[in-house]
């Protein structure tokens, strides 16, 4: 039985994982929904304005106080000047904060939670070698995490450009749009991968996988390193892309710094868990040892 | 087959095992108790290298090639989403076995789930879990068969089923290290047993040696359904009874002599004359239990 086998028994067992658990029917289903809402919610928004200010006249009416706040000439207003781009990009920015945490959640129990509940000893002293236990969540799930994406953007792009003007979301955009963020939610699931499986404490993984991924952006602007050489700066990417020519506001050396430095980061995080496996086996079992 | 000298191990300032000494040989089927605590999950878990260890060696087989381990942690964890069948598919992968539809089918059958389909672990009961442990752990036919608690939370019948696979696996002579708290187990199924008391080996050798059976038994039990001291004074005065002891609670009197065959006979053939009929009479040998409680009680002392 050559390596090939053993990874691909690893990405059937990830696979079970997934599907049967009901967590990749609950993303799908979740990604595909939101994204025709958040899309739907923005078209929607001046109608729905327009109700409530007509509720509030009412009220007016009724009590003779003019509370004189128009959600209509406020909001309203704002979203007639919604552009398809704008609407699209305000989607994948929903997208990928819903996979994020979705993501979190779900992964938690091959995440560190199989080195918790050490259900990884028998395969180990079966002759599971840490390369095949890791490559194949390595490859499936930032994969399945690309693939949300893309899919969430797709709906989310061809509904704004229906619903709205502009004529920004073309094919190019929504190709480079998908694959920054898609970059950008593997890169998130590779780092809730290596901090849980190589602390063994999955729920602390996910929580600083969906707190840094947040909280870093603005730290890294504040340190003048927002929209170049690191994967944070994919999130603007993405978003741009919708807006016209990506490489109008970027230069080339930024973005393909900042994919390269991505893909080498994720490439570290996967190196880092291959060793903490070698290294420490049960040893990085979160909870007490049995002695 | 597997030979440990001075073994240490610590958790950061608590040391576990402190210069442990071990010796099991091929086809032993070795008995190894302790308290909770004393060190025996951190040995068994170094001899499978899925923990390091502090200092000592560790030689498995004749040391020159790595032998084939099976072990069965004590409450297995498996992928709750896996079928039986599948679980040990996945664990043929692991250990490089190509006949894993003829094999899974036959350890499927040797632990008796056979019949659970498609039907996820998540949904096995406590005994079920523990079967397909094992399945796991003998699946790859290993050198040396580690079961750390294999029987713990089990059901009676639940332990006799497991007990009963282990006593197979015994006699077709497979090395087992068994580590368990219910040492009637042990002393049934293990020809070596070993003690060990704070991480130190204190005991170690054949069964028959613990458990001295060599020495000639000096005692006799006798216990009544309704006690009556007329009963007790009357086996006070046999023949050849050196001491007496009363057991308040159990109302059972141990009489004790220079041989308890000869007592045995005795105390029956004055029952008999009396008319008195207890409910047992048995010449009490020494019990691993017994030897156990004292071990650990001297080293106490």
């Amino acid at each position: 039985m050559n390596s090939l086998t053993k990874f691909l028994a690893g990405i059937k067992k990830e696979s079970a994982f997934f599907t049967r658990t009901f967590r990749a029917v609950a993303i799908f289903l979740a990604v595909a929904v939101m994204a025709f809402l958040n899309v739907f919610m923005l078209k929607a928004m001046p109608e729905f304005s327009k109700w409530y200010d007509e509720q509030l006249q009412e009220i007016t009416n009724e009590s003779g106080v003019d509370i004189g706040i128009s959600m209509e000439s406020t909001m309203g207003g704002l979203m007639q000047l919604m552009s398809d781009g704008a609407s699209a990009a305000s989607n994948l920015s929903s997208t990928f904060q819903l996979v994020l945490i979705m993501l979190a959640i779900f992964l938690a129990p091959v995440a560190g939670g199989e080195q918790k509940k050490r259900s990884i000893v028998i395969p180990y002293c079966a002759g599971l070698k840490p390369v095949h236990y890791v490559l194949p969540k390595f490859v499936l799930y930032p994969l399945v995490a690309f693939v949300l994406i893309t899919l969430g953007n797709v709906i989310g792009a061809v509904l704004s450009g229906l619903w709205f003007e502009g004529g920004t979301v073309t094919a190019v955009a929504i190709v480079e749009s998908s694959f920054f963020m898609g970059l950008y939610a593997m890169f998130a699931v590779s780092l809730q991968l290596c901090t849980g499986i190589a602390s063994g404490r999955p729920n602390i993984a996910a929580g600083i996988t969906v707190v840094g991924i947040f909280l870093a952006p603005g730290v890294l602007t504040t340190l003048h390193v927002g929209d170049k050489y690191n994967p944070f700066a994919l999130d603007d990417f993405a978003t741009t892309a919708f807006y016209g020519d990506l490489f109008d506001v970027y230069t080339y050396a930024n973005v393909w710094s900042s994919v390269v430095i991505t893909l080498g980061l994720i490439a570290v995080m996967y190196l880092i868990t291959l060793f903490s496996q070698k290294a420490q086996r049960v040893e990085n079992a979160g909870s007490d040892l049995t002695i | 087959m597997v030979k440990i000298r001075n073994l240490t191990k610590s958790y950061k300032n608590f040391a576990v095992l402190k210069g442990l000494n071990m010796t099991i040989e091929k086809g032993d089927v070795y008995g190894f108790i302790g308290r909770n605590g004393c060190g025996k999950t951190t040995t068994m878990n170094i001899i499978c290298d899925v923990l390091g260890k502090d200092g000592g060696d560790v030689t498995l087989g004749d040391g020159t090639a790595k032998i084939k381990i099976g072990y069965l942690p004590e409450s297995p964890s498996m992928f709750g989403y896996l079928s039986a069948s599948e679980y040990l598919t996945y664990i043929a992968a692991c250990c490089n076995r190509t006949d894993y539809e003829k094999r899974t089918s036959e350890v499927l059958t040797l632990v008796g789930l056979t019949d659970t389909g498609k039907r996820k672990i998540k949904g096995f009961s406590r005994g079920m879990n523990q079967r397909l442990g094992i399945a796991a752990a003998i699946y790859d036919e290993p050198d040396l068969l580690i079961l750390d608690e294999p029987t713990s939370a089990l059901d009676p019948m639940g332990r006799a089923e497991v007990m009963d696979i282990i006593r197979n696996l015994a006699d077709n002579k497979t090395t087992i290290i068994l580590c368990t708290h219910i040492l009637s187990d042990v002393e049934r199924t293990a020809n070596r047993v070993g003690i060990l008391v704070d991480g130190v080996m204190v005991k170690e050798g054949p069964i028959g040696e613990v458990l001295n059976v060599s020495e000639t038994p000096t005692d006799v039990a006798v216990k009544f359904l309704t006690p009556t001291s007329e009963a007790f004074a009357v086996l006070k005065e046999i023949e050849g009874v050196n001491h007496s002891e009363i057991n308040p609670q159990t109302g059972v009197l141990t009489l004790t002599g220079d041989d308890a065959d000869t007592l045995c006979l005795n105390v029956i053939d004055t029952l008999a004359k009396e008319r008195i009929i207890p409910e047992s009479v048995q010449i009490v040998r020494h019990n691993l239990e017994e030897i156990y409680l004292q071990t650990i009680g001297g080293t106490k002392n």
